[in-house]
């Protein structure tokens, strides 16, 4: 039976070159297509897949944060993250979260075929670009890396996330079905945390860190 | 069609994926092949003048200021090549001009899937494709104001906008802008709503993505 894989990336134009990629490479059925963190967690938590192909920089909610609660919707589904970005804080984190796989987008076409192979049969697959000892260095408790973004709690990240991405109060407590008065509570926590205290403030943060992309 | 001659496509888009992708679903075309990826400005004009491609194909990294005023140079410089361009809200104002500067095609990313393969068969020919969301677009244009969708929605900033979009995206209230200027606060609330009209951004979180994404700040 073809493998059955969920594909999350914000870029139509991504998702239709990597179906392109695995219909050459005949690994496995693309069952849906997911736009955004949100839509994603909906789709695999739907079909409970074999793969999610996941990017990390997507709207609403971000791949990264996506992991965990992809994992609660659906135990049985293999992540492999589809990233921009070898970078090792995304790399670490992602690990932590249980991800099978780590692919950089521009070393896709080599790698897909093997690092979906690999999922499949249960090993944990890092792009050829990922530096090994590094990471394990970092995974190691002895050698933390630090994250700002790790001051934050996943909640408080998603509303940095939001913001970040230019919602206002009322977009954002609609997306999270929540009170105006709960997403200013988690403002204030975060900005608190954070030591920011204006908006400019947080959006340029937002960025700085990675947490959301200054393009449309 | 076996009437048509094997077209070579350049893509030159600032966006590494949006080069990979397009290039995935280019070469899947028996009558079409990328034969080179630029990644930048200078890098579109010396992969062009070697391989000389009958289509360029991307964001062909266009300022946001006077996008139309870039596809002239580019038409001058390279009149072999036909322009695919792709698209975002930026670019999507000022369509009308970009078509009047000799682009042929103007895609959004997200619709590039279904219709990219067609606009550049077109393009190679030296034909205009119109997606359907520029269609409408154009035609809303044409409703509203007649035939003047060419008209240019925005002027350069001011250094005094500058100035006061740099205070606002370091969290500087109006006030504190005023005194730093040795302007009323009132004076600054106008300013700062001019600047947001002229940049078309509707909230401060939206002014300052502006402002790091055009390179005004670092975030």
């Amino acid at each position: 039976m073809p493998l059955r894989i969920v594909l999350a990336d914000d870029h139509r134009l991504v998702r239709a070159g990597v179906r392109a990629l695995l219909e050459k490479i005949r690994l496995g059925e693309v069952i849906a297509e997911a736009g955004d963190g949100r839509e994603a967690l909906e789709l695999v938590a739907a079909h409970q897949p074999d793969i999610v192909l996941l990017d990390i920089g997507m709207p609403n909610l971000n791949g990264l944060d996506a992991i965990d609660r992809i994992k609660k919707g659906s135990p049985e589904t293999k992540v492999i993250i589809l990233s921009m970005h070898a970078n090792e804080e995304y790399v670490v984190r992602a690990l932590r979260s249980g991800v099978s796989g780590y692919l950089i987008k521009d070393s896709a076409v080599d790698e897909l075929e093997r690092a979906i192979h690999s999922v499949a049969a249960g090993q944990t697959y890092l792009s050829k670009r990922i530096s090994k000892p590094t990471i394990q260095a970092y995974l190691s408790n002895t050698n933390r890396i630090y994250a700002p973004l790790d001051e934050l709690t996943p909640r408080q990240r998603e509303v940095l996330q939001l913001i970040g991405e230019g919602k206002n109060t009322k977009e954002i407590a609609d997306l999270l079905g929540v009170s105006i008065k709960t997403v200013e509570a988690h403002r204030l926590r975060l900005m608190r945390r954070l030591g920011i205290h204006d908006l400019p403030g947080l959006v340029r943060f937002a960025i700085r860190t990675g947490l959301v992309s200054a393009e449309t | 069609m076996s009437s048509m001659s094997h077209v070579y496509v350049l893509i030159s888009d600032g966006h590494e994926e949006v080069r990979q992708s397009a290039e995935l679903l280019i070469n899947a075309e028996p009558d079409l092949s990328v034969c080179a990826l630029a990644a930048s400005g200078p890098e579109l004009i010396e992969l062009a003048k070697r391989h000389r491609p009958k289509v360029i194909a991307g964001d062909l990294h266009l300022p946001d200021f006077d996008p139309a005023e870039r596809i002239r140079e580019l038409k001058k410089e390279l009149p072999a090549a036909e322009l695919v361009i792709f698209a975002d809200e930026r670019t999507e104002r000022v369509v009308g001009q970009l078509f009047a500067a000799g682009a042929k095609s103007l895609i959004r990313t997200d619709e590039a899937p279904q219709f990219l393969v067609a606009a550049i068969r077109a393009a190679a020919q030296g034909k205009t494709f119109l997606t359907p969301t520029v269609s409408n677009i154009l035609f809303a244009r044409f409703l509203e104001k007649g035939a003047r969708i060419d008209q240019p929605d925005r002027s350069k900033l001011t250094s005094r906008e500058r100035e006061i979009i740099e205070l606002i995206c370091d969290g500087k209230t109006n006030k504190a802008i005023g005194s730093g200027l040795e302007i009323s606060t009132r004076t600054v609330e106008t300013h700062r709503a001019a600047v947001m009209r002229k940049v078309g951004v509707s909230s401060t979180a939206h002014l300052v993505r502006y402002a790091i994404r055009n390179g005004l700040i670092e975030a």
